[in-house]
């Protein structure tokens, strides 16, 4: 499409239609989710749930193993937050979508969600109770990557909402130990697993 | 057959171009624009101060550390004029099917 001040290209009605085509592909192509945060954070989280907080309960661990388990817990998710950072400011798009919006809001949303639930928590318990908090936690997490999915329309993290929320459910049912291993699968099956695929189908060029 | 009554100013390609964009995203920057339109400089500038001045978009000047910054957005008139145009071309494709069968 070229066109200068000078001499402006007008159009036909077919060639109309072609060019709103054409612009709307460019928006849909150049603005699409890749699936790296998705991916990022389910890993973290798995791993955390799993290899740093489920199976050191069930195995006896040495002193220092545990120290350096200890450190990883808080080291992943830090690393996932200054990662997160830096992709966002370096993958900052030269436009603004109505879908990055909304989902920068539902993920705000429910960091601010967990806060206020834990500060409840602390005004009606006078403490936090971890096998109440991690169900519901869940629950705020299934409803977000639900909405997600539906912004996206994309199915799969539709589902992996949906099965984030069920394992809410069954994890109420379990003591905390088993809770985390709940955790770990729910952020595997909703995160870990849709993150691939979307990558898989990001735009290479 | 050819169209009646169609929005002059949108009636050309790289305006068109331009509003076709930015009814699909809530704000673009004008590099964002310019990647994606196969235009001038120049010739993008002249025809956003156009569509400016028509109040079918925005532009948002700003500056991001050293380096200014466009930032355009459809505005509801904009809207309007885009939804009206793209009935038209539609009324234009229906007509064109019936007399043909």
């Amino acid at each position: 499409m070229k066109a200068t001040i000078k001499n402006e290209e007008y159009l036909d009605e077919t060639q109309s239609l072609k060019v709103i085509r054409e612009m709307i592909q460019v928006s849909r192509n150049k603005l699409k989710n890749d699936g790296i945060l998705f991916i990022v954070w389910g890993w973290i989280f798995f791993i955390n749930y799993l290899f740093l907080n489920y199976l050191p309960g069930k195995i006896l661990l040495s002193h220092q193993l545990m120290e350096i388990i200890r450190s990883l817990r808080v080291i992943l998710p830090v690393f996932g937050l200054i990662f997160t950072i830096y992709y966002i400011l370096k993958q900052r798009k030269k436009a603004q979508t109505y879908i990055g919006i909304s989902l920068r809001y539902v993920w705000i949303s429910l960091f601010a969600s967990m806060v206020l639930v834990n500060l409840i928590q602390m005004n009606v318990l006078h403490s936090i109770n971890f096998e109440l908090q991690h169900p519901i936690f869940m629950v705020l997490i299934a409803f977000a990557v639900t909405v997600t999915g539906g912004i996206l329309r994309y199915r799969l993290i539709i589902a992996g909402g949906l099965i984030f929320g069920l394992l809410a459910l069954a994890a109420s049912y379990f003591e905390l130990q088993t809770q985390l291993l709940l955790d770990a699968i729910a952020w595997f099956v909703a995160f870990v697993i849709p993150g691939h695929l979307l990558y898989a189908k990001r735009d290479k060029k | 057959m050819t169209f009646k009554n169609l929005d002059p100013l949108l009636h050309s390609q790289v305006r068109l171009a331009i509003m076709s964009v930015l009814v699909t995203v809530e704000s673009a920057e004008f590099a964002f624009l310019l990647e994606n339109m196969n235009t001038t400089k120049g010739n993008l500038s002249f025809q956003l101060k156009k569509l400016s001045e028509a109040n079918y978009i925005q532009i948002k000047k700003s500056f991001r550390g050293n380096y200014p910054l466009t930032t355009c957005k459809i505005t509801e008139t904009g809207l309007a004029a885009y939804e009206t145009y793209v009935n038209s071309i539609d009324e234009y494709f229906t007509a064109f099917k019936k007399n043909k069968t």
